[in-house]
C-alpha cells in the first residue's frame, strides 16, 4: 500500500475510533502536544495507561474475589482508572469507571463483578484499536508518508 | 529520600536560588504556545514559573507535566503524598502544585499532604486535579487549603489562568 493509500486509511481508522466512543476529544491534545522535542509522546502516554489500566484492573478483581470485599480499596482503584483513562481519552473505558464507582458506591458486589467485566471488555478493545493506530502510523512513517494533522 | 522526577534535563528539586526562597528570577524564558489548528494562542508568561505535580498514575503525570512545559513551566513529579511533603520540607520552592486525591493507597492521600504543605508555609497556589468529584471531596480539599478544584484531564485553558494569575504576582 502506498504512502497516500495508508493516510487514508488513517485518517478513515481515526474517525471510526472517534465516531464509535473508544476515544474522545483528549486524544487530539494528546497529539496536538507531540512534537519535533517529544516525538513519541503519544505513544509513551498511552503505553503508561496500558500498565496503569492492567494493574489497576488486576487489582479490582483481587479485591472483589476478597471474602471481606474493601469497597474503600476499590473506589481508589477506579478513581485511579477513571484519571488514567480519562487522560488519554479513553472515552468508554472512562464510562465503565463512572458505572463501577456507582456499584461500588452501593456496595452492590453483583454489579461491581458485571461492571468490571465490561471495563475488561472496554480496556481490551481500545487497546486493540490504539495498537492498530499506531501500527497505521508506523506504516505510513516507514513509507515516508506524514501523519494527518490532528 | 524524595524521588523526584524532573524534566528531562534531570532539573533538582530545590530552587535555584535568587530571591532567597529559592526560586528562579531569571527573565522569562517561557514560550507562548498556540494550539495547534484552533488559533488559540496563548502569550508566554513573563517569569520562569516551576510546578509540581503530585500524582502516581504515570499517564496523568506526564500528560500534567507536559500541558505545563508547553507553556514553558519547569515542572518536577512526586509520586506520593510523603514524597511531595519530604521536597517541601527540604526547603524546595514551587510557585504551582498541582495535587491528585488518590495517592498510593492506605498512603498518605493528597489532602493530608496538602494540608502538611500549607501547615510547612507554603503559600502558592495548589490546585486539586482529580478524577471523580463530590460534595465531600471537595469540601475536605477545600478544608485543607487547595485553592481549587480541577477534574481531569486539565486542558491548556483550564490550567491558563492560573498561571497567569501567579505570573502577575511576581514583580
Amino acid at each position: 500500500m502506498d504512502a497516500l493509500q495508508l493516510r487514508r486509511q488513517l485518517i478513515e481508522y481515526t474517525a471510526e475510533l472517534f465516531s464509535e466512543g473508544f476515544l474522545d476529544e483528549q486524544f487530539t491534545q494528546l497529539q496536538q502536544l507531540q512534537d519535533e522535542n517529544n516525538p513519541d509522546f503519544v505513544v509513551e502516554v498511552v503505553s503508561l495507561f496500558f500498565q496503569d489500566s492492567e494493574r489497576l484492573l488486576n487489582e479490582l478483581a483481587k479485591s472483589l474475589s476478597q471474602q471481606e470485599i474493601d469497597f474503600k480499596k476499590m473506589d481508589a482503584h477506579v478513581h485511579q482508572l477513571k484519571g488514567s483513562s480519562s487522560s488519554v481519552g479513553a472515552h468508554r473505558v472512562q464510562r465503565s469507571c463512572i458505572s463501577f464507582r456507582d456499584f461500588c458506591n452501593a456496595k452492590n458486589v453483583e454489579g461491581c463483578l458485571e461492571c468490571l467485566q465490561k471495563m475488561k471488555h472496554e480496556y481490551s478493545l481500545v487497546k486493540d484499536k490504539l495498537e492498530t493506530f499506531f501500527d497505521l502510523e508506523q506504516q505510513l512513517s516507514t513509507t515516508g508518508g506524514s501523519p494527518p494533522p490532528p | 529520600m524524595a524521588v523526584v522526577k524532573g524534566n528531562s534535563q534531570g532539573s533538582q528539586a530545590n530552587g535555584a536560588g535568587g530571591n532567597g526562597n529559592g526560586r528562579s528570577t531569571w527573565p522569562s524564558r517561557g514560550k507562548g504556545y498556540s494550539v495547534p489548528g484552533s488559533g488559540v494562542t496563548f502569550p508566554p508568561l513573563r517569569n520562569r514559573l516551576k510546578a509540581l505535580v503530585v500524582d502516581d498514575m504515570s499517564a496523568c503525570y506526564r500528560y500534567e507535566r507536559a500541558i505545563l512545559q508547553s507553556f514553558g513551566v519547569e515542572t518536577d513529579v512526586a509520586e506520593t503524598g510523603e514524597e511531595a511533603v519530604e521536597i517541601f520540607a527540604n526547603g524546595a520552592y514551587y510557585d504551582l502544585v498541582l495535587i491528585e486525591k488518590y495517592l498510593t493507597i492506605y498512603a498518605m492521600t493528597g489532602v493530608e499532604a496538602t494540608r502538611r504543605i500549607r501547615g510547612m508555609g507554603f503559600q502558592g497556589k495548589m490546585l486539586a486535579v482529580t478524577a471523580f468529584t463530590s460534595q465531600s471531596d471537595r469540601f475536605e480539599f477545600f478544608d485543607a487549603g487547595i485553592d481549587a478544584y480541577l477534574i481531569k484531564p486539565i486542558t491548556h485553558e483550564m490550567i491558563w489562568p492560573y498561571l497567569l494569575q501567579i505570573d502577575n504576582q511576581i514583580a
